[in-house]
Formats: structure tokens, sequence, C-alpha cells
């Protein structure tokens, strides 16, 4: 199963993509929305962990692309987010959310109930 | 005119000197007519003028210590008696030896003072040959129907002219500033030369004068140049001092008073004094160039005209009033339109329909804010209104600044005194420096003295003589205007009181703007640093578990490695709670919790944040009934119930905690029981304020939680309480209404 990391900050995204490869993923990773949709390009992915805030192309706007792009807009989305307010999150409607700061199983979990409903 | 009612010709003469001349007290009466005093009650006569020889037919000396009856041959003692308790405004019809009196009566220094003027005078007036009733009725109808104020005064001399025959009567009116007079309204003799319009300098009536005169309405002086009839003993023997005439219809006037006349060359005099609301605001003034006497009943229809006159100027005055208030509040309420329309103070009061020049007489207005100014009509240059404003800031506060006379206080403004030889200036706000200033242009006048003002007194050989010149004195004003009346002045007061409030509303109104982008860049920056401060801590917790998991994968397992690791996880727990409570303190310091309501159950909430606990909530008895659902901040509950949890593990002794959750009609019950230490009935109170900790020692942690929970609880109209014993523990309990609508 591939799944796309996607985080401006390079610590967390190499730590969840080293992490993530341990638990027998394979992993790539994307700086930002941007950077995202050019990995997407390459090669499809299963699942796509995405960072709420960025810089060059946030999550919401990822989001806004990703969802008028039928080769990708069936991808599953977890958003990782430090913000706490619905309405923030209501504009990305993302399959699954994670609050920063969270652990392994918690993001273990998530990620299987996701992967569970689009099996 | 009336100058030098003063009895001490011998003594420098000034104002301040007449102002104390005892002239109420002459000790002497005007020779035409005799005084008898008398004591009460029974009547013996105790001061006698010394002519009643000539007019009586009986010395003095025959007449002291006689009784009042006997002197009159009618009436009898009854009548009189009836006469003097009575206040007729009638004279009192006398004969004495043939001759008949008109006998006038009042009291004195505890005497009664009665005056007999003879009938049959050879200058007097006939007698009204008509009833007093007609002649008064004639004489207010003219004055009645005056349609303004100078028809008024002129019909007011003409009708006293006529009945009392005098060659020239004037209405003479003081102004109110520095008293001096002015002749408003004249009616002469054809061949007289003509006064209307002459000023009068103050000194000409001296204050003393203005108060008898405010007392005794009206004065009538036959023959400016009789000789005085002294009266005997020269004092009231009752009191031994002379007897007070200021009451008296035959009073003395000074010999100056007497000499001023002659210089003017008048004979006979009268005045009634016209007066409203106890001021002497002006006289009629009656000459004649030759000796006149006027009986007393047509001398008292003269006072009731003055009298009505000065009524009816007040009426009118009132209605006046009334008509500029009425309009100077339509006005008002116009311009403080205009301002909100327009949303400036400057704008809506010198633009539009209406502008702040209707408000009062005013050629020109300027408004200033904020080095701002907008002006309307005929004003100074900008340069000069800057500079002027300015100058304002320092002379204005709470009061107005009315002048007539601004170059006199401010002399940059003599180079424009055409303009703004006036100025009428409020400050609508010192603070904001908003002034409102109105402008009156120059009024070049001639004053036309009578006489040099300047020279009321002469010396004419070794005596002080009133001035003897009357020739025409001009003298001209300039850099004045016309002077700001009250109401004026009351209106700019008024607008200045509604720039102000609306000043302070535009104040509000950009701060609440300002303070709503304050309050947006805030909770940018809260998102911003949450979302800055989680991410290194979310990485710190995936490294702490690969840490874990490495050491795990070790034989044997590495004890210590694996403790080390639990203690860092620990502090990333605090570090990971005190940012949230940080980021919490201030959203909700600056009173910014926005709910997110939602549809839950709270007993679902509850197991979901037991189960967060882990192995510790294994001591959290949960106990759930009733309906739970309701519509609150599911988040901001979680919150609630995490902190309340967290003080109950950390204070609780390791003894069992109970989470007990209870559905009411209306609203649901939460309590969370520990078994710990307890908290001491002084700290319960503080537990809830920010950054209280009941035991601050034993436990380290900001003591924010509790506070935050409360705002959260309070939020959301709930209320959380604290019951606890110390030594056997602590209930926290909260209450939620079930909530209005979700909003997702």
């Amino acid at each position: 199963m591939h799944i796309l990391v996607v985080d401006d900050d390079t610590d967390l995204r190499e730590t969840l993509a080293e992490m993530l490869e341990d638990e027998g993923f394979r992993v790539t990773q994307a700086a930002s929305g941007r950077e995202a949709l050019r990995r997407l390009d390459a090669e499809p992915a299963d699942l796509i962990m995405l960072d709420y805030m960025m810089p060059e192309m946030s999550g919401a706007e990822f989001r806004d692309v990703q969802r008028t792009r039928a080769d990708v807009k069936e991808i599953p989305v977890v958003l990782m987010t430090a913000a706490s307010t619905v309405s923030e999150l209501a504009t990305i409607s993302p399959d699954a959310i994670v609050h920063k700061p969270f652990d392994v199983p918690a993001l273990l979990r998530c990620i299987q109930q996701v992967t569970a409903r689009h099996a | 005119m009336h100058s030098y009612e003063s009895d001490r010709p011998a003594e420098p003469l000034d104002l301040s000197t007449c102002d104390r001349e005892p002239i109420h007290i002459p000790g002497s009466i005007q020779p035409h007519g005799v005084l008898l005093a008398a004591t009460t009650p029974d009547l013996v006569i105790v001061q006698a003028s010394a002519n009643t020889g000539p007019l009586l037919g009986r010395e003095h000396r025959d007449v002291l210590g006689a009784p009042l009856a006997a002197v009159l041959e009618s009436p009898d003692p009854a009548e009189l008696d009836r006469a003097i308790a009575s206040r007729s405004i009638h004279p009192h019809a006398i004969r004495i030896g043939g001759r008949a009196f008109d006998g006038i009566l009042h009291h004195a220094d505890g005497l009664v003072i009665l005056e007999l003027e003879p009938t049959d005078l050879a200058d007097g007036l006939e007698p009204p040959p008509r009833d007093l009733y007609e002649l008064i009725h004639d004489g207010l109808a003219g004055l009645d129907r005056a349609p303004r104020l100078a028809d008024l005064w002129q019909r007011l001399a003409a009708s006293i002219r006529r009945l009392s025959g005098f060659d020239r009567v004037m209405i003479y009116r003081f102004d109110e500033r520095d008293g001096s007079g002015q002749v408003i309204a004249e009616e002469r003799a054809p061949d007289m030369e003509p006064y209307l319009g002459l000023h009068y300098p103050a000194s000409d009536v001296p204050n003393q004068a203005r108060r008898l005169y405010r007392q005794n309405r009206l004065r009538l002086i036959r023959d400016a140049a009789y000789e005085p009839a002294p009266l005997v003993p020269a004092d009231n023997p009752r009191t031994g001092r002379p007897l007070d005439l200021a009451g008296a219809v035959l009073r003395s006037v000074s010999p100056i008073h007497c000499r001023y006349l002659a210089n003017i060359g008048v004979r006979a005099s009268m005045s009634v004094s016209l007066v409203k609301d106890e001021q002497l605001w002006g006289l009629v003034a009656c000459h004649h160039r030759a000796p006149r006497f006027v009986p007393y009943q047509t001398r008292v229809v003269c006072g009731f005209l003055g009298d009505f006159a000065s009524w009816s100027l007040r009426g009118r005055l009132e209605a006046e009033e009334s008509d500029r208030a009425l309009r100077s509040h339509a006005v008002r309420a116009q311009l403080v339109e205009a301002m909100t329309a327009r949303a400036d103070m400057l704008a809506g009061l010198v633009g539009g329909d209406a502008s702040a020049l209707d408000l009062v007489e005013a050629r020109g207005f300027a408004a200033a804010h904020c080095g701002r100014i907008e002006t309307r009509g005929a004003t100074p240059s900008r340069e000069q209104l800057a500079a002027l404003v300015t100058w304002l800031e320092g002379q204005l506060g709470g009061d107005p600044l009315a002048t007539d006379a601004l170059p006199a206080i401010y002399p940059p403004a003599a180079a424009f005194k055409d303009t703004a030889s006036g100025l009428l200036a409020v400050a609508a706000s010192t603070a904001r420096s908003a002034y409102l200033l109105w402008f009156r242009p120059e009024c070049v006048r001639d004053v036309a003295w009578a006489g040099d003002p300047r020279k009321p007194v002469e010396l004419a050989g070794e005596q002080l003589t009133p001035r003897t010149s009357f020739a025409l004195w001009k003298e001209t004003v300039r850099e004045r205007s016309l002077p700001w009346a009250a109401w004026e002045i009351r209106a700019a007061t008024e607008l200045r009181t509604e720039a102000g409030k609306f000043l302070l509303q535009q104040i509000a109104e950009a701060l609440d703007i300002e303070l709503g982008r304050v309050v947006d860049s805030r909770d940018e920056f809260l998102s911003m640093a949450s979302h800055e401060l989680k991410t290194p801590t979310t990485t710190l917790r995936l490294h702490l578990e690969m840490l874990r998991r490495l050491a795990a994968g070790r034989e044997p397992t590495p004890d210590k490695l694996l403790a080390r690791i639990d203690k860092v996880e620990h502090q990333v727990g605090r570090l990971e709670l005190l940012i949230d409570h940080l980021l919490d303190v201030s959203r909700l310091a600056a009173g910014r919790l926005d709910l997110e309501r939602t549809r839950f159950d709270l007993g679902e909430l509850a197991r979901e944040v037991v189960e967060r606990f882990g192995d510790a909530g294994a001591a959290i008895h949960l106990d759930v009934a009733g309906d739970l659902s309701g519509a609150w901040d599911r988040f901001r509950l979680g919150q609630v119930l995490t902190n309340l949890l967290t003080n109950a593990l950390k204070y609780g002794e390791d003894r069992p905690i109970d989470l007990t959750l209870r559905g009411e009609p209306d609203r649901v019950r939460c309590a969370v029981r520990d078994r710990g230490l307890g908290i001491p009935p002084a700290d319960q109170a503080r537990l809830f304020e920010r950054f209280e900790r009941a035991s601050p020692v034993k436990f380290a942690g900001l003591g924010l939680g509790l506070w935050i929970a409360r705002q959260i609880v309070e939020e959301h109209g709930g209320r959380i309480t604290v019951d606890s014993e110390p030594g056997a523990g602590s209930t926290f309990t909260f209450e939620l209404p079930r909530g209005g609508r979700a909003e997702a």
C-alpha cells in the first residue's frame, strides 16, 4: 500500500515516513500541496496524509484541485491538523482527521478505518 | 437727563460718591403740597412740612401735636381710619379751608404719612374728566395692538404725553452691560430738538437712584426751580432719625439734579419706572419747559401703562424665545441627521440644505476637527482659521466663548475684522480638537452721546456741576460686531452637545472596527501558533514511539531505557497540555470562545474521554443514567471532562474516582468525585480563578484547567461548583442546559 505524506515540516514528515515504512507501508513525501500534485502525476497513491497549514498551496487548496481531477479524486485523505475548529475543517471534508499531536496507535487505527472503508 | 439726585455737591463728585447718597432722606419736600406724619393708631401729628401756613391756613407749629382728624375738616375720623387701612389707588378727596386736595396715604418708619396735593394749581392739568377705568382702558388698547416692540414704545410715549400734557416724553432703555441709556422712542412738541437715538452715560442715573426707582415707580418734579419745604421737626421723633421719604410723592430731589434739568432747559419732569423681573430696564422720562403739575390719578394711570408695557415686553420676549427655541431645535435635529447620514461631523454641519449657519444670526460658520476645517458663508481664510483654532485650544474649555470684539482679545483678528469682529465658539471635544465657530462682521456704529460721556461733571467756578454741554458728541465704535444674544449662545452650546455626542459615537465605532481587526489578527496568530507548537511535539511523540520499539526489540529488555522513555513521554504530555491551555487561555481571556454546537450524547463523550486516559483511567468509575443528549461544543466539553478528571487523578491519592452523569428534563448534570486531600473552604472560592491552585506546593501545573472549564461551562449557559471536605475528597459538578440549535 502506497501512502503519500504531505507536510511542510521536514522533521515530522520524515519521522512519519520512517515510522510508516516500519509498519510496512510504501511512503512518498511532499513538502507542499503543489509538490503533492506533482508526485500524484508521477504515481498514484492509495492514501494521502495531508497537513492543513502549508506555504505554497495549503491543504485546503490541494483538496480543491484534487476534487477536480478524476484520476486522483477518489484517493482517501487523512487530515493532520493542530486546528481545533470545525469551520476550518469543513471546507476540506477529509475522510478522517488526526489531531496533532497524535501517537502511533491512534494514527494506525485511523489508517485502518479509512482503507477498510475504501476497500 | 435725570442725573445727580445727590445732596452733597461740596464733595468731589464721582460715581461712587453718587452711589452712596442718601437720597431717600432729603428732610424736605417739594413745596406745592403738604406732608403730615402722624402716630398710629392714635393719629397725632408729630412731623409736618413747614409750608402748611400758605396751603392749609394753619402754621406748622399749630398743627404739630394736634390729632390728624382735627386738621382735616373732612372726612370723619372713621372714614380716615378706613382710608389708612385700605390700599386704594384713589386719592382721598379732602377739603381744608374751602380748598380741594388729593390726600395720598402711606406708611413709613412706623408713622402714617399723609401728603396733600391741591387740585387747583395754576399749571395743573384739569383733573381727568373721565372715569379712571376708561383712561386705563383707552391707554392699554393702543399698546395691546402694537405690532412690533418699537410700536409699543412709540404708543406708550404718545399715550403718556396725551395724559400728562408734557412737551416731551421719551422711552429710555438701559444697556444691560454698561448701564448706559438710550432713547428708543420719543414724542415731543414740534419745535423741540429730537433726542431719539441719543445715548447717556450710566452715571446720569446713579445706582442708588435706580434702586429707589424700582421701589417708587413714579416721580414728579413740578418745578425744578422750587424752594424745598423742610420737615419740622427734622427727625422722626419715633426713630430719632430723618423720616424715610422713599415712598413719598412729594419727596424733594437733589439740587444737583435740578441744576441738571436746568442745564437741559427743563422746568418740570416726570418719570415712570419700567421694571421687568425686578430689574429696572428703562424709564419713561417726561420733560416740560414750564412748571407742570399732573394730578395724582393721572400719574397712577401713567404708571399702569408703564407696567403694562413692561409685562407686554416680557410676554413678547418669552414668545420670541419659544419661537427661537423651536426653530433652533428643528435646525439642530436636521444637523444631527446630516452628520449621521454623511458619517462626518464637518460635512454634516456645513453642507446640505441646513447648515450650522442657520442656527444663529451669523454671516459665517467654520467647524474644525483634528486639523480639518470646513466653512460656510463669510469666514476668515484657512490659514487665519487654523491660527485662530490653535489659539482657541488654549482658551476654550467647557464654556462657550462669545465676543463682539474679537480683535480686543485676539489681536490678529484685526486683519479679518470685516468678517469676524464677533466670534461665538464652542468646543465639541477638546480632546479631539473639535471646534464650532460662528462669525459676525464688524459693525461700525456711530454712538451719539448727549454730551461727552467721559465728562459727566464739570467744574464751574468753585463748584462741580453736571455737564452744561449736551451738544451731540459722536463716538465711532470699530472692530466690534453686534453682540451675541443669550439664546444664540445657548443654541451653540446645545449644538456642541450634539456634535460631541456624534464624535463619541464615531470614536466608539472606529474602536469597534479596530477591535475586530485586533481580534482577527490574534485568532490568526493563535491558529499559527498552535500549528507551529504542535507539529514538533507530534514528531517528538513519534520518535519516542520508535525508540520504545527499538528498546523492546532488544534482549534482555533494557528496563532503565524504557523507564526513561516513559518519563520523557510524560513530559511531552505535560508540554502538550500546557500548549493547549495557553492557547485556550489566550482565546478565552479575549472573550472569544466561539462555541461550535453539534448534537451529541454527553455519556458517549465521557466514555471516550475516560478511554483516552488509558491505564490511568482504570480508577474512574463511570455511572450514566437518563437522556444525556444536547447541543454543545463537543471538543470544548471534552476539555472540561479531561481537565476535571486530570485533577481528580492528580489529587485523588490513587483512590477510586466517580464520574456520574444524570439527564434531567431540561439539563444534564455531571459530577466528578475524588476521595483525596480535599480543598479547604477558604481556597474553594478562588479555585476557578486564573492561575489559582488549591495546593501550590505539592503539585505542579499552571492551575488553568479549572478556569478554562468554568469559562466553557458558563459559555454554554451552565455553571460549575465545587463541594469539598478536607481529608474526605472533592466533588466538582457542572450543569448544562440542553442548549439551542446545533450549528453543524
